[in-house]
């Protein structure tokens, strides 16, 4: 495989053309804004930033890492283990739908792409998008390490997105927040990447919170 | 205050019929010889501090649900059972030094047989108090076998600032089993001006369904998730509490009375309700995770609420 195209992979992959609604989730970021929680640009970065660091560096990436050594390594069991692991770690019902949802559009595109072990997860309840984010990134031959420097720009791109929509933020301050924490996410892939199994799992009480309150928010532009 | 003299009053009625001893100026009990363990594990202070174990198993026996395994080492009692709405066991866990402090280690197991009811509280507050570095410990493993039910309902768990606290808790349910429980954090002590500028408090509450891992929560309170957005947002008080099994009707019922209250939320996974909630205080969170659990009660558990006495007190 050669590098130049895996990363061309990686950008397609990352890419919020990618056909799967990744801009219609907030992640509770719009009950969140409607509570007066996050109402200036400095919230917004104190908000995403503390979910950077609590539950993409804690759940997500470290369980994404085992996912591309488990397909690398052709362990269906090990697949489905940390699908289940990660699916738990989701504190609110949305929040669930979410990454079942993602999960199951990017295998149905993967199948498209040429890539029939998608298939099965088209319709797995236990799908989450980085079960297949995964998946991709281990038949492209994108490296580890890059692929999950680029699964937390993606999430990252998505909730400054939601950010500007919804505080809102002008178009300026969005890129300015996006180049702030986007410093931060190879110090925390690394720091992720060294987690054992049994320090896996970072809750941010204040996200399960909003999240399972926009469940009942009477007005909404958001799926999560 | 009053809490403090609530647990007095009950590590008197404890301490009748067993032996005393005093360590660090605390009355402490004896504990027991373990009755269907060989193992004469007998929990000493040790420097590091206390080691103390609670095993509670309850059955199903003669039409109703009785205390058959009851064993602890170290300062971690039960009151005798008693059953002010008949079948359901009710059992007040003790605490009698009424404070955890820095390399103390509490575990508690509860085991509820098929076709028992348990319900399980504690007579006050529990507390957390300040460690120059040592982590306080609490482990609870509760299991509950099909056709039986549990409520696990605590008071809250006060944490003084600058403590290190780290607590989790298992739970096991079999197909069929029903679960109410809830834990409640209060954090400083706000009366006492105290906010959360130190310490760390780790809590993790793993549940599994039918031995499969179904929900995963670990939180890490320090002064930075104290005070951020994404955490409490400087609120001193939080809770969560879980229903098992629940459906679309009793969301519905938990949301509505939620209304347009702020800091309270509920979700619906699968079959498994959580609701949680951040208030300034305490007592508010506390009455609110009352009135759910009253709500919830008839149709998770299968009975009316019946308040424990103690609550009122």
């Amino acid at each position: 495989m050669g590098t130049d195209l895996s990363l061309l992979r990686l950008l397609q992959l990352v890419s919020p053309g990618l056909p799967i609604g990744m801009y219609s989730y907030s992640q509770g970021l719009e009950r969140a804004v409607d509570d007066g929680w996050v109402s200036t640009p400095d919230a917004a970065r104190e908000w995403i930033g503390g979910v950077l660091q609590t539950s993409m560096t804690r759940v997500d990436v470290p369980i994404l890492l085992r996912l591309l050594s488990a397909w690398q390594n052709q362990d269906l069991a090990a697949v489905t283990h940390w699908s289940q692991t990660l699916t738990a770690c989701r504190e609110t019902s949305e929040l669930r739908a979410e990454d079942r949802q993602t999960g199951q559009a990017l295998a149905k595109l993967l199948v498209k792409l040429d890539m029939p072990e998608a298939q099965a997860w088209q319709r797995q309840s236990e799908a989450t998008l980085a079960t297949v984010f995964s998946l991709a990134a281990v038949r492209w031959g994108i490296d580890p390490r890059l692929a999950a420097m680029g699964y937390v720009w993606g999430w990252l791109e998505n909730q400054v997105l939601c950010a500007v929509k919804l505080v809102p933020l002008g178009q300026v301050a969005g890129q300015q927040l996006l180049q702030a924490l986007a410093a931060q996410i190879p110090a925390q892939v690394d720091a992720a990447m060294s987690l054992d199994d049994d320090d896996i799992g970072g809750s941010a009480f204040g996200l399960a919170l909003a999240s399972s309150r926009h469940e009942m928010q009477y007005s909404r532009l958001f799926r999560s | 205050m009053r809490l403090s003299l609530k647990a007095a009053s009950f590590k008197a009625s404890t301490i009748n019929g067993d032996i005393a001893f005093k360590i660090n100026g605390i009355t402490q009990l004896k504990p027991e010889i373990p009755e269907a363990s060989g193992i004469a594990n007998y929990a000493t202070p040790q420097p590091q501090g206390w080691q103390a174990q609670l095993d509670l198993g309850f059955e199903h026996q003669h039409g109703k649900t009785v205390l058959a395994h009851r064993r602890h080492l170290g300062p971690l009692t039960v009151q005798r059972p008693f059953y002010p709405e008949g079948e359901v066991c009710h059992v007040y866990v003790l605490h009698p030094p009424g404070g955890v402090v820095a390399g103390d280690c509490l575990a508690i197991n509860i085991n509820v047989a098929s076709h028992s009811k348990a319900l399980v509280t504690t007579p006050a507050a529990g507390k957390f108090y300040r460690s120059e570095g040592k982590q306080a410990r609490q482990r609870v493993v509760l299991s509950v076998a099909a056709a039986a039910s549990l409520e696990w309902l605590p008071q809250e768990t006060i944490v003084y600032e600058g403590a290190q606290v780290a607590s989790e808790v298992r739970l096991d349910l079999a197909v069929g089993a029903r679960f109410l429980g809830w834990e409640v954090l209060a954090l400083g002590r706000p009366a006492a001006q105290e906010g959360f500028t130190s310490g760390e408090i780790g809590m993790n509450w793993r549940i599994f369904r039918a031995g499969e891992l179904f929900y995963r929560e670990r939180l890490l309170i320090d002064a930075g998730a104290f005070a951020a957005n994404w955490g409490l947002n400087g609120h001193s008080a939080c809770g969560t509490l879980f229903a098992y099994p629940a459906n679309a009707a009793q969301l519905a019922a938990v949301q509505e009375l939620i209304g347009d209250s702020a800091g309270r939320g509920v979700t619906l996974l699968d079959d498994l309700l959580i609701c949680r909630a951040l208030d300034v205080r305490a007592d508010r969170l506390r009455d609110f995770f009352q009135d759910v659990w009253r709500l919830l009660r008839p149709e998770v558990i299968g009975r009316e609420a019946c308040a424990p006495r103690i609550w009122a007190t």
